[in-house]
């Protein structure tokens, strides 16, 4: 049980707050205390003092009758456009449709070009230089990762071999020494290799395998697949996305907000290596919160008065870490799918809030993916004294552009 | 047949509130059962009878404006009464309520009292006035609008613990500030 001082007691008693046991208690101390007992008589004066002026605080008439004719004309009409743009889900997809085409127009004027050879420089790297037999392959290197690897490694993406031609990769060293072909991509991430050759002879690396035939008139172009963008060992990724609230722990503060595009709108920025990111998101979306607000001293009043006001919307900053499914796994997925969870936490005007989302990053383009996330948030603020906790469940879809 | 509203909980009322046959009858209904709560907040937080009647006509605007099919309304009276206080700080913050507007306001509040009635009743308004707004907030919807502590702590979206303490603290405070009058008063009872 609670211990309230006499006065307290005394007040909750006249709220009709204090609990049936603790009146013994009260009702025992003012029989003997002449200072509670004037204490209660001054408590009961205000009370009734302040009942008596609510009893004649009224609205008027005119004000009644004011009010109650607005209440008989009809709902205002709202227009299609005014509909359609206060609808949450068509603003989230006009956002992130915008954002789609906008990523798409970056990406490809961004992107790395094709670059597809002369005729004359295809076969100043094909035929003539393979034409000394006694070269052997040793090695297949392109600039970002070994051909051989791509060949085993990726059965996503099977590359077509003529079929006169066994794999670059293998090679033989019969009498000669070997000499070094590379294959160099001719442009990075694009379809077309040639072979070359260089001057430094490397040590073979594979051993008793098939003599290769020659490869005398056939220009060897291997169609290399476009390296897949999970793959990526590092990149970054910019996402912008919209933010729909699911549930709120105290629903009756909320209230409508603006329409404005801005809001309940987060931007992400992180770069990944592997599996896991380094994410920093600053968010403007709705999370209902009383803010303080010093005010002036009013009326003689010795220190500045704290006043707060409802605050519907609110900025936040935060940084975090965000964990991938691994490639291998990923891969098993239907669709091109990178489900991740993440742990934010960050600042307010108000107070310290901690984020936890889960999500999936649909990879639709090299450079472009879709975010589905669910996102839970908690926040902590002081209300006067008090430490005061809120927490929110929203639902997230957004655009994010991956460099 | 005419339909008795005054059986329908607050959440059927506010749910009638977008059918047009039934608005109007719901509005009363909802009018007359909150009204004086509403009114008495908002005189007693803005002090100025002309603000207030602003306040108080916005915030049934407010109201009618906010009813939709689609809102699920859980606690009325916390929903109508968060309106009433966003409505009146939005007031104070823009007009910056004057110290002479208030006095001159409570002189004319009180011709119905009593002399002494008028005295206390001026003196607990500038003493409120004094106090905190989150615990003026909460012994106005207290003393004067009759609410227990759950509901206000619902209304204001804090815990009951913070609304007790607020109020406790509140009325000692207003004790304290109030302790000359009171002395004054036993002199005066005791000649």
């Amino acid at each position: 049980m609670e211990q309230w001082s006499y006065q307290m007691m005394i007040d909750l008693y006249l709220d009709g707050e204090l609990p049936v046991e603790q009146r013994s208690m009260l009702f025992s101390a003012l029989a003997t205390n002449e200072e509670l007992q004037q204490h209660f008589h001054q408590a009961l004066l205000i009370r009734l003092a302040a009942l008596q002026e609510a009893q004649h605080l009224m609205p008027s008439p005119a004000l009644t009758a004011r009010i109650m004719s607005a209440a008989q004309m009809p709902p205002p009409p709202t227009s299609f456009f005014a509909r359609v743009w206060r609808s949450r889900i068509t603003r989230s997809i006009l956002a992130v449709g915008s954002a789609f085409v906008c990523g798409i127009a970056v990406g490809s004027f961004l992107a790395p070009t094709t670059t597809t050879l002369s005729p004359s420089r295809n076969a100043q790297f094909t035929t003539a230089q393979l034409s000394k037999d006694a070269a052997a392959i040793t090695d297949v290197q392109t600039s970002e990762t070994t051909a051989s690897a791509i060949f085993r490694e990726n059965p996503r993406f099977p590359v077509p071999m003529p079929t006169s031609s066994p794999s670059p990769s293998v090679h033989s060293s019969d009498n000669n020494p070997p000499e070094s072909v590379a294959i160099v991509p001719v442009a990075t991430r694009t379809s077309t290799v040639a072979l070359v050759h260089t001057d430094t002879p490397t040590l073979p690396t594979f051993h008793g395998v098939p003599r290769i035939p020659s490869v005398s008139s056939m220009p060897l172009t291997i169609a290399l697949p476009p390296v897949p963008w999970s793959q990526k060992e590092s990149e970054l990724i910019i996402s912008m996305r919209r933010t729909s609230m699911l549930a709120f722990r105290q629903p009756h503060l909320l209230a409508p907000v603006s329409s404005s595009p801005v809001a309940n709108t987060i931007v992400a920025v992180e770069f990944r290596e592997r599996n896991v990111s380094l994410c920093a998101q600053a968010g403007y979306e709705q999370f209902p919160l009383l803010t303080a607000k010093e005010e002036g001293s009013m009326q003689g009043a010795a220190t500045p008065i704290r006043q707060y006001f409802p605050q519907q919307q609110m900025w936040w900053i935060g940084a975090g870490l965000r964990a991938y499914l691994p490639v291998d796994t990923a891969e098993s997925l239907p669709l091109p799918f990178r489900p991740f969870a993440g742990i934010m936490l960050g600042t307010s005007a108000s107070g310290v809030l901690g984020r936890g989302e889960v999500g999936i990053l649909w990879e639709v383009l090299p450079s472009v993916g879709i975010q589905f996330l669910l996102e839970g948030m908690v926040h902590s603020h002081t209300v006067g004294s008090q430490w005061e906790h809120a927490e929110k469940l929203s639902g997230s879809i957004g655009v994010a552009f991956r460099f | 047949m005419a339909q008795d509203y005054s059986g329908l909980s607050d959440s059927e009322l506010y749910s009638l509130l977008s059918q047009p046959d039934h608005r109007e009858a719901a509005f009363g209904e909802l009018y007359r059962r909150y009204s004086h709560r509403v009114f008495v907040y908002c005189r007693k937080i803005l002090g100025n009878s002309h603000d207030a009647d602003d306040a108080f006509q916005e915030t049934f605007i407010k109201l009618l404006g906010s009813a939709s099919p689609k809102r699920q309304m859980t606690n009325f009276p916390a929903f109508l009464l968060t309106i009433a206080r966003n409505t009146c700080r939005d007031m104070l913050a823009v007009r910056h309520r004057e110290h002479v507007e208030l006095i001159e306001e409570l002189h004319g509040v009180a011709c119905d009292f009593s002399v002494e009635q008028n005295e206390i009743n001026q003196l607990i308004t500038m003493a409120l006035d004094l106090l905190p707004f989150e615990w003026r907030e909460a012994i106005v919807l207290q003393l004067y609008a009759n609410m227990s502590y759950s509901e206000i702590a619902e209304a204001m979206g804090v815990p009951v613990t913070t609304v007790r303490n607020w109020i406790c603290r509140g009325k000692q405070r207003l004790r304290e500030i109030l302790q000359p009058y009171f002395d004054e008063r036993d002199v005066r009872s005791a000649q």
